[in-house]
């Protein structure tokens, strides 16, 4: 039987636009997975961290992967972690933690680089589990955008950056990051000025554009569902962002998106910098015609 | 984490009202102060930034300890912008003890700086809105004024005032360590090595955390030294040559380091103290600690130990109060000893 249609936004929630591999030895733990992906996404299981190394090393698109404490050889998560970051291809690591196993080393796997924990029988089902493997996927690509912004962004806002593309689902609006950074918007803007750099309303724009260019780039998720993931009013108002930023269309971006909205960002501040104070920081780009 | 810590609280909040998340505050700071791993603080801070509204009480104390952990990871520009934060708003709030935080918070860190005059014109900022009704608050600052007045060589002044943030404190075990870790240090500056040294040996003799420690044992061998107790000194160096094996809070470290390698000067060891300086002086430079770097470079102690100042009648009664806190009729290896 054939389920209710989706809403407009969520048409491609159901679709198998991100790839999830899996390396869970517990049964159960991988069967609750299981559930609370059906629907959203396949998981891709594998006996081994090795295993699952070998397909990242083959692969060119953004991946999450669900690892256990250890694999069937008794390899750790850390360890894996660690190699994982080494490939430096923005793979989310989202490892599953039994409450009742006797010393959690929480702590060592956050230093590895694991984006996320899930906690068998607290938060490893059904919607807690989904926002938990998503997000970790979205931070996936937040240091994937982390990476190639860092050079051109001066030193002071790069807090505001790292906050921005880390947290895009909760950080939608200047106060919010700046709330969540400890400081006043003012002293953001005062930043911005002091560097002569374009606004921070019109950096948060860039950052979390540049993070739909990363998605759009290295998965096969649709505008649609990534506008709904990010909390854009509709993908209509995503689409128009793009054209009134970066002068593209979302097709464009499938392809080296995130080397074209990086270039657009350049060509901005450039701007900005040659001709301030004519073009201030709170002055929009022009709309694409 | 003893459960008068708890009670107490994080990061010298006042002992007043139910705040929901304030042993987690509590075990943060303690990470910090007491463990020296400000990354791993640090993160769980951010973390409980995501859960504690930023527009209230609790947020506030909260922000005050996020500007700490910049503080303490060289961020010095975040840090005061979290504490002229912290005062807005406090004052929004209309809570007085946030705004003499972040007011106190911004004269640290223009410390930090040099800027002693603009500190100064803080913390007396700071003392007006903490008043009598923030003890915790007001020691705090009242303990900074002292420094400030240490560190332009007015040692009665700073007596004074440290002995005032003493009394402040009195209720409170930690804030009252680290008030007396302080006037050690001023009275061995100020000429009163036998006082110092007093102050030094009943810290010793209490539970300290890692951070008080490399301060209390540093005063220790110096002031040991400069009284002629060989063995006392010695057993500082060991201490803090020991201890620093562990990399955590470099800039105590380096210090303490320095005052070591001055102690081992006074012992006739030269080649020794100069091994102390010149890993003091790695450390300083490696950290950016520039009057630590300069000091060691130029093998410049602190204070004028050998010089019997004129102190006032006051500064006498605070020597005397405070060469009765150890009578000296153990010996360190005695108050070790098990």
């Amino acid at each position: 039987m054939r389920g209710k249609p989706a809403a407009k936004g969520q048409a491609s929630r159901g679709s198998t636009d991100r790839r999830i591999l899996g390396c869970v030895p517990d049964l159960r733990t991988r069967q609750r997975l299981e559930v609370a992906l059906r629907g959203h996404a396949p998981i891709e299981w594998h006996d081994t961290f090795a295993d699952v190394r070998a397909v990242l090393e083959r692969e060119r698109r953004l991946c999450t992967v669900l690892v256990g404490m250890r694999d069937a050889k008794g390899d750790t998560a850390a360890a894996f972690a660690v190699s994982v970051r080494e490939l430096g291809r923005g793979t989310a690591i989202v490892a599953c933690c039994d409450l009742n196993g006797t010393g959690l080393p929480v702590s060592e796997l956050a230093v590895a680089g694991v984006h996320d924990v899930l906690f068998t029988g607290l938060n490893d089902d059904g919607h807690s589990a989904r926002m938990i493997i998503f997000g970790a996927c979205l931070g996936g690509a937040g240091d994937v955008v982390m990476s190639s912004l860092t050079p051109l962004i001066p030193a002071a806002m790069l807090r505001f950056v790292d906050l921005a593309a880390r947290r895009p689902r909760e950080l939608r609006r200047v106060g919010e990051v700046a709330d969540a950074l400890g400081v006043s918007r003012q002293t953001l803007g005062r930043w911005c000025r002091v560097h002569k750099f374009i606004g921070p309303e019109e950096l948060l724009m860039w950052v979390r554009l540049m993070l739909v260019a990363a998605l759009l780039e290295a998965t096969d998720q649709t505008l649609e569902s990534i506008a709904y993931e990010m909390q854009y009013g509709s993908p209509t108002a995503l689409r128009n962002r793009i054209r009134e930023y970066a002068e593209l269309k979302a097709t464009d971006l499938r392809q080296g998106g995130l080397g074209l909205m990086l270039d657009a960002f350049r060509r901005r501040v450039d701007l900005v910098r040659r001709q301030w104070p004519t073009v201030t920081a709170s002055t929009r780009p022009a709309r694409a015609r | 984490m003893t459960a008068e810590e708890l009670r107490q609280g994080a990061g010298f909040d006042e002992p007043r009202g139910r705040l929901p998340f304030k042993v987690f505050r509590a075990f943060a700071d303690l990470t910090l102060r007491a463990h020296g791993d400000v990354f791993l603080a640090n993160n769980m801070l951010d973390s409980l930034a995501t859960l504690i509204p930023p527009r209230s009480r609790e947020g506030g104390l909260l922000l005050s300890q996020r500007a700490a952990a910049s503080w303490y990871l060289g961020d010095n520009e975040l840090a005061l912008e979290r504490y002229r934060q912290l005062t807005r708003l406090g004052k929004a709030l209309g809570e007085l003890e946030l705004v003499a935080r972040g007011l106190d918070g911004v004269a640290a860190v223009r410390m930090s700086a040099g800027n002693l005059p603009e500190a100064e014109r803080q913390i007396r900022r700071a003392l007006r809105y903490a008043g009598k009704s923030l003890p915790r608050a007001s020691g705090q600052t009242t303990l900074r004024l002292a420094i400030i007045h240490a560190t332009r060589g007015d040692f009665d002044a700073a007596l004074d005032h440290a002995w005032r943030a003493y009394q402040l404190v009195e209720r409170f075990e930690r804030d009252r360590r680290a008030v007396l870790v302080n006037i050690a240090q001023i009275l061995y500056d100020a000429g009163h090595p036998d006082a110092s040294r007093a102050a030094a040996t009943h810290l010793l003799r209490l539970p300290l955390v890692h951070q008080e420690l490399f301060a209390v044992l540093g005063t220790h061998a110096r002031s040991s030294a400069a009284v002629g107790d060989t063995r006392g000194a010695d057993w500082s160096v060991a201490q803090v040559l020991r201890l620093a094996q562990q990399p955590s809070f470099p800039q105590y470290v380096a210090d303490a380091l320095l005052e070591c390698s001055f102690a081992l000067d006074e012992l006739g060891r030269p080649e020794k103290a100069n091994r102390c300086r010149a890993r003091a002086q790695e450390l300083a430079v490696r950290h950016g600690y520039h009057d630590i770097a300069y000091l060691a470079e130029h093998a410049i102690p602190r204070g004028k130990p050998r010089t019997r100042p004129r102190s006032s009648p006051a500064t006498l009664a605070i020597v005397t109060e405070v060469q009765a806190l150890d009578p000296g009729k153990l010996t360190l290896a005695e108050i070790h000893a098990g």
